[in-house]
């Protein structure tokens, strides 16, 4: 009987059945189709500042100054195969100086390509795909870089119809210098440029340690006022070709996505929280787990209108809410409350008759 | 963006009083960031504070302007 073959990227059955672009998680990218939105629920935001800001999990916006401003935002707006994507829509033109950089782009935790082996001789092959839509052609530009800012692969891609899908590819050598993090660290951006200045683009297709957001002679989207950049079905995978896109389950981008950010979100009035223990006359505690365990110890933060303690059916607004102790997935939370109140006694932490409150932990790169 | 310093205190048992942990509150958005250095908040903190920007104490008062605690 025969039986297939195997080498280090490729099983072949014995009736001839490869593997090649079938197997599954082979997309370091999280959330390329760009489906979970915890944060805003679909609503825009307003990227204007060098402040990461996000219009969907693990894909964030920034700029460098406030000169140009964009909006991102989740769409339905999306090529065949996919059900979203996220449109990138210029609000204030500008022609970027010689260092301003604006992006569209993801971290990729170090854990998740520390198998690229980039740094080092052996470095693996990879390749980048991805399907744009913008309402200007030209060539466009993007770069990968290393969480030391001193490795950039600058890399261009044209957009030859004006609003009009197109999938884009590139394939890019390992990197065999400089330090990559192979750790729960930022191992690899991989950023797609709406614009850059003169100090932040270089020749695409090279390793450089220049800084490079951009290609040089690429488009700048954000000096046209009103142009859109929709992408979605980003993939970062190993090898020389662009296999088709790793859609997974929701629920396991979900999860993937929950590592680094965890919305709980009180869709009525009166939403319970925790479950909470009095350790002073004025001072709460509750614990509060996160699905997933988290990729560091998370940022808390209250939004909306904040949290209320009921005991015997009496809500209390409470303040100073504190993150107590942190671990990547209990979180010990504390706050006060005016009422003077009995040592040991519980109650609930609910939303009081609010449904905007949500508390978020966040461990984003 | 400004920071405070918030201790947390032992609140029962032979140690009430001691300081447990320490974490600081980001004021523009009242997040609370551990010091956890893979963290990337936590990052930007150190950073501030290198540049020299202002980190109340624990026991400082935070002038209404300056957000709330």
């Amino acid at each position: 009987m025969a039986y297939g073959t195997v080498n280090a990227d490729l099983m072949t059955t014995s009736d001839g059945v490869s593997s090649s672009g079938l197997y599954g998680f082979k997309n370091r990218i999280i959330n390329g189709a760009m489906v979970i939105d915890q944060r805003n629920a679909g609503a825009s935001v307003t990227v204007n500042s060098s402040t990461a800001t996000y219009p969907v999990d693990r894909f964030a916006g920034r700029g460098v100054s406030s000169a140009g401003v964009f909006t991102a935002q989740q769409s339905s707006t999306a090529p065949t195969g996919f059900n979203n994507s996220v449109v990138c829509t210029v609000t204030t033109s500008a022609t970027p100086a010689s260092t301003d950089a604006y992006l569209f782009r993801q971290n990729i935790e170090g854990f998740n390509v520390a198998d690229l082996g980039f740094g080092a001789a052996g470095a693996s092959t990879v390749t980048l795909s991805f399907w744009v839509r913008s309402s200007l052609t030209g060539t466009f530009g993007g770069a990968i870089q290393n969480d030391a800012f001193n490795r950039f692969y600058p890399f261009s891609y044209t957009i030859s119809s004006a609003n009009t899908w197109e999938q884009k590819s590139v394939t890019i050598a390992g990197d065999t210098s400089g330090t990559w993090l192979k750790t729960n660290g930022n191992g690899m951006t991989v950023s797609f440029s709406l614009g850059a200045g003169s100090s932040r683009v270089n020749t695409a297709g090279a390793w450089t340690s220049s800084i490079s957001e951009g290609a040089t002679g690429q488009t700048n989207l954000i000096s046209t006022n009103g142009a859109t950049f929709y992408i979605t079905g980003v993939q970062l995978e190993k090898g020389s070709t662009a296999t088709s896109f790793d859609y997974r389950p929701y629920g396991t981008e979900l999860q993937l996505c929950q590592r680094y950010f965890t919305s709980f979100v009180g869709p009525v009035a009166f939403s319970q929280y925790g479950i909470s223990e009095v350790i002073t006359t004025t001072k709460i505690r509750w614990p509060m787990q996160c699905p997933v365990v988290m990729r560091s110890s998370p940022t808390l933060t209250v939004n909306g209108s904040g949290l209320v303690w009921a005991v015997d059916r009496v809500g209390t607004a409470l303040s100073a809410i504190t993150l107590d102790y942190a671990t990547t997935q209990i979180q010990s939370i504390s706050a006060t409350t005016a009422n003077i109140i009995v040592i040991g006694q519980a109650g609930a932490v609910t939303a009081g008759n609010y449904t905007n409150t949500s508390v978020t932990f966040n461990s984003e790169l | 963006m400004q920071y405070k310093l918030i201790e947390v205190r032992a609140t029962s048992g032979n140690f009430i009083g001691t300081v447990l942990n320490t974490l600081v509150r980001r004021l523009s958005d009242n997040a609370c960031i551990p010091f956890d250095p893979a963290n990337t908040d936590y990052q930007a903190f150190l950073k501030y504070q290198a540049e020299g920007g202002k980190v109340y104490g624990a026991d400082e008062e935070v002038p209404a302007d300056e957000g709330t605690q």
